[in-house]
């Protein structure tokens, strides 16, 4: 078997495939670490372990074994994310420490990106700053992404909608990316619980300079006060908010600037790509938001879709919710996060004839 | 019935270093003067220079000027001076653009001591432009006293925006105090041409959906207008958010910004100034803020290649966003020097968007000359039409229609 394993600075969320939640602090040393996570496994052989990573830079542009030579590189990415990297090294290595008869993969959410167009993936600045700064969109859900690009041919325009706790929208044309919401950090393109998500820059300077915002004030407001919770005042998770749509206006305000926003990102796939053939939805968020894809799909479905099963088959991992004669395909894809880094360290094994 | 006297309007439009300004006579909207202060305040090796014309005939002054209120000082004993010879050509009333009001005017104001102090509240907005037209405001307010002022906003139009696509993802409680919202720029001038492509078809403004497309040699906006009413705007609570422009670097990271900002120890006031006046096309392509430049070295520069690449992407994200929002339009518009001048800029906006109804006739695309066109085929299902604005027209109109509301002397 193969634990995968998703590190959110404090707890390990393991997936063999039940969830396990384990703080890796309170595991003493790397004898306590090795036990627990051959505990979860119990008579299960493990093969090999993955790592979900959520930034891996510009070096980073495929699935990795971890070996001595990948610590130095994935530390110079501190810079980028001074909060994760470090903690992410520090886990990685403790499970070096534990495992090292066993093969450790880590899978980036950012190498899918690397393969942007240029127009794509550099911003307005002085050339120095993109050059020097090594500002660019690095885009983010890539794993989520790739395995959509997977599910169609190559030839055929894709518009691929994650729903996760965040929300991002990727065009994709021959199994490469061409446009990505999110951006240089994940602030940039649809809000979150509590980000903002796409912002006119000049608010950032207006309020330090008009209202003597600090740049820490405003970096927290951005990042933790925004979104969802910003909007509306509530500090409560997005399966209980959308049951209130309807009965609430500040609710149902934010709804409305989060489909807004989504829009403009499914208006810059279509435009990259010239039109568009399918549309595959996923996200671990899938369930919870049925109602909004319900009406982003009415919305432009003037574009040639045609919906016959909603809500969708909640067994089948994959179901196409269009009908025949629909120009463009709709796709459910139910597959969570693990499945699919479960699904890729198998294909990875097998081509390392592990 | 109201009387419809005929009124000489005086429209002052200020950029950061040019003065435009046209005598209107309302309400046939005949152009008496027109002309044009370039290089106005800036430290130049070149002088300023004032291109004057009366009737269409043309007269060129070089001549110092300091500022703007110098600039208008000189314009002004022009006009005089062509008064003398003849009595057609003087002003009754003085109307201005203004940039950036916030949300304190939702329509063309007469300007008083009330509207004088409000507006001076505004200054902080648009730091190059609102205090730059706030002094001749105030100029002419003092030195004309008896001559009506009014002020037509370059927002206004946008206040029709709906909340869905006013509102950022802010803490309502923060946007609130601050007044942050979209709010919209271009707004005289997507008017303007939206009126002209209705006239121009025979359509009723109140039943078509417009993309509107500003491309300037200075800022850029595109706008969604649906029965006659502004619905969005690329740009937002300032003019920096939507395209790239010549040098402002539009949509962004906010992220990348603090970045900089963190990075290399700059303030927000040097930050905000490489986001406005040294990104966009100045930028990326280095040698130039004029795209039509970088169009010229497209094949032999790989940095004029990304500009125009770049500038292009931003354009059709937005036409398509609207086009979807609008469910597909039935008239799109390219307006101003570079939706005008460049037939292969309007190409490459337009290519490949078939399946959102717009389709492009390549002959008559690149054979435009001058004036209202379709460039359209047919059968296409959006009409794509060059229009080049008219603000100064614009302002006049407005500026009049307020007067013989509020006026009952004329």
């Amino acid at each position: 078997m193969i634990p995968v394993i998703d590190y959110n600075l404090k707890d390990l969320r393991i997936w063999t495939p039940s969830l396990f939640i384990k703080n890796i602090e309170e595991m003493q040393d790397d004898d306590a670490l090795r036990k627990c996570i051959l505990s979860i496994a119990g008579k299960n052989k493990v093969r090999a372990i993955a790592f979900r990573i959520l930034f891996g830079g510009d070096y980073f542009n495929k699935p990795q074994i971890i070996n001595s030579n990948f610590f130095p590189q994935f530390g110079k990415l501190t810079i980028f994310f001074p909060f994760y990297i470090p903690s992410t090294l520090d886990m990685l290595q403790r499970f070096r420490g534990a495992f090292r008869d066993i093969p450790l993969i880590v899978f980036f959410e950012t190498s899918f990106f690397l393969n942007l167009p240029d127009e794509e993936k550099y911003y307005a600045l002085p050339f120095e700053y993109n050059k020097n700064s090594k500002i660019k969109k690095f885009g983010f859900h890539g794993i989520f992404h790739e395995a959509n690009a997977g599910m169609v041919p190559s030839g055929s325009r894709t518009i691929s909608l994650v729903f996760d706790k965040q929300t991002t929208v990727c065009a994709i044309y021959n199994k490469r990316p061409l446009s990505i919401s999110l951006g240089y950090t994940p602030l940039e393109g649809i809000m979150s619980g509590r980000a903002c998500g796409d912002l006119d820059p000049g608010i950032v300077f207006y309020l330090m300079n008009v209202h003597n915002f600090s740049i820490y004030e405003i970096d927290e407001m951005l990042k933790n006060k925004s979104g969802f919770k910003g909007l509306t005042g509530y500090d409560i998770e997005l399966k209980d908010m959308i049951k209130m749509r309807g009965k609430d206006a500040k609710i149902d305000l934010a709804f409305n600037v989060y489909e807004s926003q989504i829009m403009k990102y499914i208006g810059e796939g279509v435009a990259a790509m010239g039109g568009v053939d399918n549309i595959i939805i996923a996200g671990s968020n899938i369930n919870i938001v049925t109602p909004i894809i319900y009406t982003l799909i009415k919305k432009i479905s003037f574009l040639g879709i045609n919906i016959i099963r909603l809500p969708w088959d909640k067994d089948k991992e994959i179901s196409n919710i269009t009908s025949e004669e629909s120009k463009i395909k709709v796709y459910i894809n139910r597959k969570s996060l693990p499945a699919i880094i479960l699904r890729e360290s198998e294909v990875f094994m097998r081509n390392k004839n592990y | 019935m109201k009387s419809k006297k005929q009124v000489n309007i005086l429209v002052l439009n200020c950029g950061s270093s040019s003065l435009k300004y046209k005598i209107i006579r309302m309400p046939d909207g005949a152009e008496i003067v027109r002309g044009e202060a370039e290089r106005v305040g800036a430290k130049t090796r070149e002088s300023s220079i004032i291109t004057h014309f009366v009737f269409g005939k043309k007269t060129v002054i070089e001549t110092p000027l300091a500022d703007h209120s110098a600039a208008l000082k000189k314009v002004l004993e022009l006009i005089a001076d062509n008064e003398k010879k003849n009595k057609d050509i003087r002003f009754d009333i003085f109307a201005h653009r203004y940039v950036h009001p916030g949300m304190s005017f939702s329509k063309t104001a007469k300007v008083n001591k009330v509207v004088l102090r409000k507006l001076k509240e505004t200054l902080p907005l648009a730091a190059i432009h609102n205090p730059i037209i706030y002094k001749l405001i105030e100029f002419c307010h003092r030195s004309y006293v008896g001559i009506d002022q009014f002020v037509v906003f370059d927002t206004v139009f946008h206040k029709t925006i709906p909340p869905e696509f006013s509102t950022y993802a802010l803490p309502l409680k923060v946007m609130k105090k601050y007044h942050i919202k979209k709010i919209g720029f271009h707004g005289i001038s997507h008017k303007y041409v939206m009126e002209e492509a209705c006239k121009f078809l025979g359509k009723d403004k109140s039943f078509q959906k417009i993309i509107s497309c500003h491309l300037g040699s200075g800022g850029s906006s595109i706008c969604a207008i649906s029965n006659g009413k502004s619905v969005n705007n690329s740009m937002g609570f300032t003019p920096l958010e939507g395209l790239m422009m010549n040098t402002r670097c539009g949509d962004i990271d906010p992220g990348a910004v603090f970045y900089i900002m963190f990075k290399e120890r700059f303030s927000s006031e040097e930050t905000e100034n490489i986001l406005n006046n040294k990104s966009g096309i100045l930028g990326v392509f280095n040698s130039s803020s004029d795209l039509r430049d970088a169009i010229k070295d497209i094949d032999k520069s790989k940095q004029a290649k990304m500009a125009f690449n770049m500038y292009v992407r931003r354009v059709r994200t937005y036409v398509a966003f609207y086009a979807m929002i609008l469910k597909k339009a039935d008239i799109l518009i390219f307006t101003d020097s570079l939706g005008i001048g460049s037939p292969v800029l309007r190409k490459s906006i337009c290519k490949d968007m078939g399946f959102l109804g717009i389709n492009l006739d390549e002959e008559k695309n690149k054979e435009y000359d001058k004036g209202i066109s379709v460039i359209s085929p047919a059968d296409s299902g959006t009409k794509v039409l060059i229009i080049p604005t008219d603000e100064e027209n614009m302002i006049a109109k407005e500026a009049y229609k307020e007067l013989i509301k509020n006026d009952s002397g004329y």
